[in-house]
């Protein structure tokens, strides 16, 4: 190997040769010409890469053998021998791990890194070919070969039309990577020796190792510069596609990136704060125990492990990560063993009954049923009980007195105004947000699988198109059904049947049908004034002492101020006004009491009156101050209780019209005209000369004008005022009459006798004509009122005319 | 979900190519001849330009001095610089090197061309040497 051929300098450059082989002193140049002439180097195998004639790069050295290499050669030796590893996992390469054919190197700089490896900065000379080894250990040494390029005759043009191409190409490519530096376009271009050009590209390309040592080993240059532009044309494709695949996804993909690098940094911080939550896979085993601690069973453990499967592949920051996790969760807290143990003392539930409840004795044997046979047969269908009844009863109430007499949990689920079946159901898991229903809330809130739960006014449910609530409600009051109550958002069943539900309501008629037939309604009619007098004591004034910061010696009501508020105050079937009232006496005793200007008050009726101010009853309620001729006085069952009302007939020469108004329904409105054809009927007997049926136009009226109507009780009531009005008779004031009629004056029963019976009461009227059929009733009506009260039993409307309208003066 | 995954599996895929591309691609594209470059300091002074250039080593015979309009410059070439050794009989064994513990300076060929502000005259410079120093000085131009 001769210098000159090694050293690309020498051959340029006009000065000596500096390279290692020739020393100023003319004895070396001769013993470098012997070395040469032996033609061994030393091997340096490197991996991961193949080099190309012409190139200056940095090696990092770690291998012992490559460091001794350097050690022993490199205080007199710059010359190595690079050959190319063909597996790179190979640690200690020998010959035959090693392609023949490589590359020789001069080191230009050396640097020893703190960690013991070696950085050579190398000049790539020529390609050689390793013959033979002559030394294995410590670190190879091979004789070598060099392999001068062959440039096929008389191919000069076809040679300088592919450098032209490569440099066309390369410049192309180097336009479509932006991160190359403009210098190296200017270098291209400056580059006319073809083989240099070709190798340099070779040695730029991003492209295997395995291709690059073929280029190498090429010693045809035209084949070779064929090869590269290949493998340049591939970049090319490669480039533009990535160019377009780049500029499709730059602005999403940067946003993402930025946002995973902000949460790796908010996890670092959280690391450092020692914030951190529990990893993925710890989370999960926490969340396994706490499902098997509460006894879920087979199928909700399946589903619930599907889930914890996935939360290992999904990162913890990610909202698929807490959705997952919080559903797991909710699956842990249910109470799918839970239950509390029920108290099956009848004794025990009838005291605590008692105790929170005044009178209702109906309602109560009725609830005390209930828990005997649930005591009897533990397993049993029990019925879902509904109270039924106005507002301010105690229908909730009742509801937790019947949790606690059984000693389970109590919870109030309201159902007035729902519309989204989704409340009862639940929402699916896919979409955000997503919640169980209502009735799974509460029980996990509740952490027991056995608890009562009201569902409160469920005559109140409404129902659009986003489903209807009422049918959901069926599938959990269906004792058959609701062993197994599939939550949308839990996807796995949930036994309900150890739930006792109540539901509660003021109107039965607005509760679904298929709701209504499920339950078992008991009504809690409105109470009578004894009643309310007794709650008020027992209950409603010791609580608004309390309220008001009063103690019981300071304050006392005398029954006649509590009487007094009741009859002159309070205006409904419930207690919540009259609580209301009371109250605001007590507030208005405690300002006297905390202003030191009394010790104590006892509240009398002048005193409330003085406190109340004027009475808030409207004259309306009152029986008529005497008897009129066209007014009856009829009887109504309004959701505050019971109500008087009048109906107004007046006549006036017509043509036999009928007008009526008021408000009233289409129900009431047939039976007024069903009234007027019975009295039309019946004109001979009640000696009315039929001809002014004819002459005259009738108008009925029901006040208040501003308030629905309907029904068909005041049927009676019609009649009589239109029978009044023909025979001009009076009505007795005293007296007022509920009861549907028939065309052939049959008197039918009606509802809500007790409220009626009660506003006749308050109303001041002694005598009620109620239908015949309703005389059973009588008994629900408290003793006091039917003291008080005169009930007149009728079959026929003839009977009830004439009990109702006075004698004939005539 | 899994379409997610993927997808941004799939985004983590392309952004390592990204980033491969881009490294790879011509990222020791350079000239086969390694020519070290020498560092410089540059003077203005009121009459003159002055050039020092760190050239230590080199022998001045080797340096040539080459101008064209508006550039200046400087090749030459330095012996790596080393202790004796090979066969020389007359150097102790002592004294050979047996390591080569770092090996920074640079050798072989160096070339370094240099801007020149209009205004001097490239064709009146001259050189000193000052301790491995070469001093160049260019005097202003005489019209400017």
């Amino acid at each position: 190997m001769n210098s000159e051929n090694i050293d690309p300098h020498s051959t340029k450059a006009s000065e000596p040769d500096h390279s290692i082989e020739s020393t100023k002193a003319p004895e070396s140049a001769a013993a470098a010409e012997t070395k040469s002439s032996s033609q061994t180097l030393p091997i340096l195998p490197v991996r991961g890469i193949v080099l190309f004639p012409g190139m200056a790069v940095p090696l990092t050295i770690g291998r012992p053998s490559g460091l001794k290499l350097i050690d022993a050669e490199l205080p007199e030796n710059k010359m190595l021998g690079i050959l190319f590893q063909k597996d790179e996992q190979q640690q200690q390469p020998g010959p035959s791990d090693l392609f023949q054919i490589g590359v020789s190197a001069q080191v230009l700089k050396m640097v020893r890194q703190a960690d013991g490896t070696v950085v050579l900065i190398v000049q790539i000379l020529e390609r050689i070919q390793a013959e033979f080894f002559t030394q294995i250990e410590p670190y190879l040494r091979a004789s070598i070969r060099t392999l001068p390029t062959v440039i096929p005759e008389g191919a000069d043009k076809e040679i300088s039309a592919s450098l032209n191409n490569l440099r066309e190409s390369a410049i192309k490519l180097l336009d479509l990577s932006p991160e190359i530096p403009e210098a190296a376009k200017t270098t291209l271009a400056s580059v006319d020796e073809p083989e240099r050009l070709t190798d340099m590209l070779a040695g730029n390309l991003s492209i295997d190792t395995a291709s690059k040592q073929k280029i190498l080993e090429e010693a045809d240059l035209l084949k070779r510069m064929h090869m590269v532009q290949e493998a340049l044309q591939r970049q090319i494709e490669i480039a533009e596609l990535q160019q377009k695949l780049r500029k499709d996804v730059e602005g999403h993909f940067s946003d993402t990136q930025r946002r995973a690098y902000l949460r790796e940094q908010l996890r670092a911080i959280q690391r450092e704060l020692g914030e951190e939550e529990p990893g993925g896979e710890e989370q999960a085993e926490q969340l396994r125990k706490r499902l098997q601690e509460a006894g879920a069973p087979e199928q909700v453990l399946a589903t619930a492990e599907k889930e914890l499967k996935r939360l290992a592949h999904v990162p913890s920051a990610s909202p698929e990560y807490s959705v997952i996790v919080s559903y797991v969760e909710m699956l842990a807290d249910l109470p799918w063993n839970k239950a509390t143990e029920d108290d099956a003392d009848l004794e025990h539930a009838q005291q605590i009954l008692d105790r929170d409840h005044y009178g209702l004795e109906k309602v109560k044997r009725r609830i005390i049923e209930f828990l005997a046979v649930r005591k009897l047969n533990p397993g049993g269908r029990s019925p879902i009980l509904c109270f039924l009844g106005p507002p301010g009863v105690g229908k909730t109430s009742l509801g937790q007195s019947i949790a606690d007499a059984l000693g389970r949990k109590f919870s109030r689920i309201s159902l007035g105004g729902i519309r989204d079946e989704a409340e009862i159901r639940g929402h699916r898991r896919t979409y955000i947000g997503a919640m169980p229903g209502r009735i799974i809330q509460e029980i996990r809130r509740l952490g027991y699988r056995n608890p009562v739960l009201m569902l409160d006014e469920v005559d109140k449910i409404g129902a659009d198109i986003r489903g209807d609530p009422a049918s959901a409600l069926l599938e959990v009051l269906d004792p058959r059904q609701n062993n197994a109550f599939v939550d949308r958002y839990l996807d796995v069943p949930f036994d309900l049947s150890q739930v006792i539900f109540i539901g509660t309501a003021n109107y039965p008629e607005a509760i679904p049908a298929p709701l209504r037939d499920r339950m078992e309604m008991i009504a809690l009619p409105g109470y009578t004034e004894a009643e309310k007098l007794q709650i008020a004591l027992r209950y409603l004034i010791p609580r608004q002492l309390q309220e008001n910061g009063l103690q019981p010696n300071q304050c006392k009501f005398e029954e006649d101020a509590v009487r007094t508020i009741i009859q002159e105050y309070t205006y409904e079937a419930g207690v919540r006004d009259l609580e209301r009232r009371i109250a605001a006496v007590c507030r208005s005793i405690a300002a006297e009491i905390a202003r030191g200007i009394k010790a104590e008050v006892t509240a009398t009726p002048s005193l409330v009156r003085g406190i109340l101010g004027n009475s808030a009853r409207s004259v309306r309620e009152q029986h008529l101050p005497k008897s009129t001729v066209g007014v009856a006085t009829g009887l109504a069952y309004t959701p505050t209780g019971g109500d008087i009302l009048f109906i107004e007939a007046t006549r006036y020469p017509g043509k036999g019209n009928l007008l009526l108004t008021g408000q009233v329904g289409d129900v009431m409105r047939e039976s007024m005209q069903a009234a007027y054809s019975l009295v039309k009927s019946r004109a001979w007997q009640l000696n009315i000369d039929p001809k002014e049926f004819a002459e005259t136009d009738l108008h009925i009226h029901v006040p208040s004008g501003a308030i629905q109507k309907d029904g068909p009780s005041a049927g009676v009531a019609m009649v009589t005022a239109i029978a009044s009005l023909f025979s001009n008779r009076p009505i007795r004031n005293d007296l007022a009459m509920t009861g549907e009629i028939t065309l052939r004056g049959v008197v039918l029963p009606i509802g809500g006798l007790k409220e009626k019976s009660l506003a006749a009461l308050r109303a001041g009227i002694n005598h009620i004509v109620i239908p015949k059929d309703n005389e059973k009733d009588l008994e629900d009506i408290p003793r006091e009122a039917r003291k008080r009260l005169q009930f007149h039993p009728v079959s026929t409307i003839d009977e009830a005319l004439q009990l109702a309208i006075e004698p004939d003066k005539q | 979900m899994n379409r997610r995954i993927r997808l941004r599996r799939l985004e983590g895929q392309i952004s390592e190519v990204a980033y491969q591309f881009t490294r790879l691609h011509f990222s020791g594209f350079r000239d086969n001849d390694y020519l070290w470059r020498p560092a410089v300091n540059i003077f203005l002074c009121s009459s003159c330009l002055r050039i020092c250039v760190e050239l230590a080593g080199v022998d001045s015979e080797e340096t040539r001095i080459q101008v064209a309009p508006g550039w200046l410059s400087i090749s030459g070439s330095r012996t790596a610089p080393e202790p004796p050794c090979g066969d020389e009989e007359e150097i102790s064994a002592s004294h050979k090197a047996i390591r080569v513990l770092a090996m920074e300076i640079s050798y072989g060929n160096f070339e370094r061309s240099i801007e020149i502000p209009p205004g001097y005259d490239l064709e009146r410079f001259h050189t000193e040497w000052e301790n491995g120093l070469l001093w160049i000085f260019l005097p202003r131009r005489a019209n400017a």
